[in-house]
């Protein structure tokens, strides 16, 4: 009997040690690859009706953070993502609390002034440029740009003149992975024109 | 002065070298379209739909922005432009969809060829064609639906793989929320299709026709469902 109850005590151990253990480990998807996940979340609460559409078109920067998860139900990302700031100095902001896979399971918003002097661009919105410039690097076969897709740590968005004058968008990106910032410039319909690591 | 006449010449000669090249080779690469002589009494508008239209053709020309080819009459009506497109140009089905065989070209020659009949010339008919009702299964929408509009693009290799519609359990599991069992309303795959969505899906530039209401109506039953097989 004493044996038994030695047994399920052991039992239960293992497996709730196990299932801690899954929790801490399981993040299948690069920091890259969640911040995408996490733009995808963003156009889905807009639907939903759930943030305003000014989280779309007025983004100024995305910063993920990796979270040590204790038990199964806890996040394992958290993206922030952050509007351009308004007259007080203070912005919107929306944190996203991710699971292992990169799945979306809760999100707080954080009110700040309406963003002033946010860039307006006139063929795609601000997350889709900003989708378009991760695309870009999960694509690419480039080594010092993977380190950007494993590694991403924050991202900035901003309205820039090319060489030609034409107005671009400009993707500013840093990467635990690489001391080095990654800028990928594209037109405004999101194809990519160039990209280049440059020292901060 | 006769240097440049003589510059001018040579360039002339070098392109209408390289352009009856090129002239060559898509004629080599091509094959021409003779018609079924088998068939020049037999072909009827419902075999064409059934063989050709109807699994090449619908899923971008139905009741859509394009021009429809649904009906016996709109389709006779589109005759000529659709031998322009389809035979004498092969620039009809668009990619990603692929092109017709010879077979189908033939078959699609000779019908035309003899003007397009509704019913074949020797009086005989194909069984009347037995439609599936469409049902909230996951077979069924499979068939009926992502079949022909969606895994074009959402198949292994294929532009949008990353996003599986090809089982249940890939679309319930995908960090997209693709399906969320018992919630079709807060569904991605609802959301990305109904009239008006930001993305709408299948994506106006693939020219495929957007879904149709009673279309959309079973995939959110089916979601309401559960979602099971």
């Amino acid at each position: 009997m004493k044996n038994a109850k030695l047994f399920l005590i052991s039992l239960v151990f293992v497996s709730l040690s196990n299932s801690v253990l899954l929790a801490a480990d399981t993040a299948s998807v690069t920091l890259g690859k969640v911040v995408e996940l996490g733009c995808h979340r963003l156009e889905r609460l807009v639907t939903l009706g759930k943030i305003d559409e000014s989280f779309l078109t007025k983004i100024n920067s995305i910063q993920i953070t990796k979270l040590q998860p204790t038990k199964p139900t806890d996040p394992s990302f958290k993206v922030v993502v952050t509007q351009y700031s308004g007259a007080d100095g203070t912005a919107n902001q929306v944190d996203l609390m991710m699971d292992a896979n990169g799945k979306g399971i809760a999100q707080t918003l954080r009110a700040g002034a309406d963003a002033q002097n946010a860039p307006v661009w006139n063929d795609k919105d601000a997350v889709s440029l900003v989708e378009n410039s991760l695309h870009y690097i999960f694509e690419s076969n480039d080594s010092e740009i993977k380190l950007f897709v494993t590694g991403l740590s924050y991202l900035r968005l901003k309205q820039v003149n090319n060489d030609r004058g034409e107005k671009s968008a400009r993707v500013q990106m840093n990467s635990t992975d690489s001391s080095k910032i990654l800028e990928i410039t594209m037109k405004e319909d999101g194809t990519v024109e160039s990209a280049n690591t440059v020292n901060p | 002065m006769s240097l440049e006449i003589f510059k001018l010449a040579f360039l002339l000669m070098i392109s209408l070298l390289v352009s009856s090249c090129t002239y060559r080779k898509e004629k080599e690469s091509d094959f021409i379209v003779s018609y079924n002589q088998a068939m020049l009494d037999k072909v009827s508008y419902q075999l064409i739909n059934q063989r050709i239209l109807i699994p090449n053709c619908i899923s971008c020309h139905d009741s859509s922005d394009n021009v429809n080819l649904e009906t016996y009459s709109s389709v006779y009506g589109h005759i000529d432009k659709i031998n322009q497109v389809t035979i004498l140009n092969r620039k009809m089905p668009k990619s990603p969809y692929p092109a017709l065989s010879k077979d189908k070209l033939e078959l699609l020659a000779t019908w035309i060829h003899v003007g397009a009949p509704e019913k074949p010339l020797d009086g005989s008919d194909l069984p009347p064609v037995e439609v599936e009702p469409l049902e909230p299964k996951f077979s069924s929408i499979k068939k009926n639906i992502f079949q022909n509009k969606c895994f074009i693009c959402h198949s292994a290799g294929k532009e949008a793989e990353r996003v599986s519609l090809s089982s249940p359990d890939d679309m319930i599991k995908s960090p997209l929320e693709i399906v969320i069992p018992g919630n079709p309303d807060e569904s991605g795959l609802i959301l990305s299709i109904l009239p008006g969505a930001r993305k709408i899906m299948p994506p106006k530039k693939s020219g495929i026709a957007n879904l149709k209401a009673d279309e959309i109506e079973i995939i959110k039953q089916w979601i309401a469902n559960g979602a099971k097989d």
